[in-house]
């Protein structure tokens, strides 16, 4: 400890905020150099592609994080929405389809909110729950079976329509992580879920009102979640209610990744989006190398931890006696 | 009288179950039969085993994720070896290495500090992928009659998986109440700076919570691979998840500080029955998925209700008598 200050200084910025900015720096330049053939516009425009489900949706959880809570079934409102999409196209054309989705993922998205206020079920178990039985309504929906819908070519435009050579799902995201960081920073409903995060107490005694709030971040989860699943559809043209396994977590690691706290309070969606596009270049650099996908789960759980504890042992000790 | 109702209280969500399966007994038919009885106990088992371990963790207030992933690993490995070396050695070293997966993901959450959520989630990441690597995503299987007896067996007509059960349930019911490791797991889940001021080493009880969760895994590992003669990496996705939910079913609180080994390997046993008697009416498989989640959401919110009723009796009592108890 020769040099406090320094030390102090530096392990701010790195362990602060801004670390998932580190990360991605050091990341990127080191698949830059191991894998050149990850710099061509092409493979740069795969990445971001890529980077667009776990983005869009990490973005909407980065609402349920901030609160101090999860949602585990945006994996199988998802996939529910992917469903309600495949099956309408053919009868009632596309842009109702899609509605009736959004629709149908508000709904869902109330519910788990309803459920987590008025029961005051935590939103671990609650999630879980409602996740089961998301998806067996998907499944009874879909009698269990897969529908395509190759037929229906325009519905590819959300994932290769190109606006001055920009992907849509891309502009997409975008568009979602600008309209949520205003609802975050520049809204009182950003500030209310920030209060009821970080105290739900002292919230609802400064008439926050923390019911309403913790069901408005559900539908954002959920609404975030069914775009998602717009694009999922758009890109293969089919749907199963039984995807959507590890979407949840998928966007969970993100948000975490990115430096929102789990303890509720402080959200960052710029990381949240910065660690997905971090995600995607370590999945497309492994697979460039030629590693298969076990590899890529591998490292992305080493990452996790790595990430982590640097920020635990960079963190200086006064600071951390503060946080306790 | 106090004493019934307390106990009522304190059981509810057990007695709700329980009802439940009185009710399927008294109307299926093939519920009632022993076989099946049998054989809910041994689905339970392997549910239950896997639970007592994981109710040390959320006891302090943590939580393991990485328990289906770890399964899937550690019956690989175990079947590996197995195959290497025919020895029951094997399975020593299977529960060895649960005992330090966990271990690991204890340190990560004790000394590193990272939440437990997120230090399992990164485990489970990484197990599973280590599952695949190991065995390049092929089954392995292994079919030698002493190990095959493991998970199959019975011991005067009830399967050995239940009975193994039973006595580890025993142990860790002592070890949680009547040592100083386990007094410690509880003091911590009830509160970590009163434990630290007190003098209680917290990240050794937390390191020895989740090193338990990972030696329940290894165990329902074993049973596990010998009941299907085969591991592969694949198995047992979303393990986790019907873990938790049995431990939390049987009353241990999310947000740590009680629990009871007994009530999660109850809860584990109805858990499994009410599935089974779904089968059995045939129920399409979809809609057990519903009945499942809405048994649980029923569960969940018992308690909580339970909650906000006593707080509305309490504010109608008016406020010279103080009310105790309740956390």
């Amino acid at each position: 400890m020769k040099n406090k200050i320094n030390v102090y200084t530096v392990s701010r910025f790195v362990t602060g905020k801004y670390f998932i900015f580190v990360l991605f720096a050091v990341v990127s330049a080191f698949f830059a150099m191991l894998a050149p053939a990850l710099c061509t516009p092409d493979s740069l425009r795969n990445v971001l592609v890529s980077a667009a489900l776990t983005a869009i949706s990490g973005c909407g959880m980065t609402f349920a994080i901030t609160l101090g809570g999860f949602d585990l079934s945006a994996g199988s409102i998802m996939a529910l929405s992917t469903c309600v999409i495949a099956s309408m196209i053919p009868e009632a054309g596309i842009p109702l389809a899609i509605l009736s989705a959004f629709a149908v993922s508000v709904l869902a998205g109330v519910i788990n909110g309803l459920i987590i206020t008025k029961l005051r079920i935590q939103t671990f178990v609650a999630t879980l729950a409602t996740q089961v039985i998301i998806k067996g309504l998907g499944l009874i929906y879909t009698g269990g079976l897969s529908i395509s819908v190759f037929g229906y070519t325009r519905m590819k435009v959300f994932s290769n329509a190109q606006i001055l050579g920009i992907p849509l799902p891309v502009i997409l995201t975008a568009a979602v992580f600008l309209v949520c960081q205003f609802l975050y920073s520049q809204c009182k409903f950003g500030v209310y879920l920030r209060a009821s995060g970080s105290n739900r107490k002292a919230a609802e005694l400064s008439a926050v009102p923390v019911e309403k709030v913790t069901i408005c971040a559900f539908v954002m989860t959920a609404v975030t979640a069914c775009m998602s699943g717009v694009i999922t559809v758009s890109q293969v043209l089919t749907a199963n209610a039984s995807t959507g396994g590890s979407f949840a977590l998928n966007a969970i690691t993100v948000v975490v990744l990115g430096g929102t706290s789990l303890s509720g309070g402080s959200g960052f969606l710029g990381g949240t989006v910065i660690a997905a596009v971090l995600i995607s270049i370590i999945e497309n650099g492994l697979i460039l190398l030629g590693y298969s996908d076990d590899i890529q789960r591998l490292v992305i759980g080493l990452i996790l931890i790595a990430s982590l504890t640097v920020k635990t042992f960079m963190t200086p000790l006064a600071e951390k006696e503060v946080a306790e | 009288m106090k004493k019934i109702t307390n106990y009522l209280r304190e059981h509810t969500i057990l007695l709700t179950l329980l009802l439940m399966l009185l009710l399927l007994f008294v109307t299926t038919g093939r519920f009632r039969s022993l076989d099946n009885f049998l054989s809910i106990l041994q689905e339970a088992s392997f549910i239950g085993i896997a639970g007592i371990g994981m109710t040390f963790c959320i006891i302090t207030g943590g939580l393991d994720l990485s328990s289906g992933s770890m399964i899937a690993l550690l019956a690989v490995i175990n079947m590996l070896i197995l195959n290497a070396t025919n020895s029951f050695l094997a399975v020593l070293a299977v529960l060895l290495l649960g005992a330090a997966l966990g271990a690991f993901n204890g340190v990560l959450v004790a000394k590193v500090r990272i939440p437990a959520f997120i230090a399992t989630l990164a485990a489970f990441y990484v197990f599973r992928a280590l599952a695949y690597i190991i065995t390049g995503g092929n089954p392995v299987s292994y079919s030698a009659p002493w190990f095959i007896w493991l998970g199959n067996g019975k011991v005067l007509g009830i399967p050995f998986s239940f009975l193994l059960m039973l006595v580890l349930a025993f142990l860790a019911h002592l070890l949680l109440r009547r040592t100083r490791i386990g007094r410690t797991v509880i003091a911590v889940g009830n509160s970590p700076e009163a434990s630290r001021i007190s003098g209680l080493n917290n990240d050794r009880a937390v390191i020895f919570a989740f090193m338990m969760a990972g030696l329940g895994v290894a165990v329902s590992s074993v049973l596990v691979s010998s009941r299907l003669w085969s591991a592969n990496p694949r198995m047992m996705d979303g393990y986790e998840f019907k873990v938790i939910t049995a431990v939390v079913l049987g009353g241990t609180a999310l947000e740590g500080g009680r629990g009871s080994i007994f009530n999660t390997v109850t809860a584990a046993v109805f858990y499994c029955g009410i599935s089974n008697a779904m089968t059995l009416y045939r129920i399409d498989s979809y809609v057990i998925n519903i009945i499942t989640g809405m048994i649980l959401l029923l569960a969940f919110s018992l308690n909580p209700i339970m909650q906000i009723m006593e707080e509305r009796k309490n504010k109608a009592e008016a406020g010279n008598v103080k009310a105790g108890g309740g956390r």
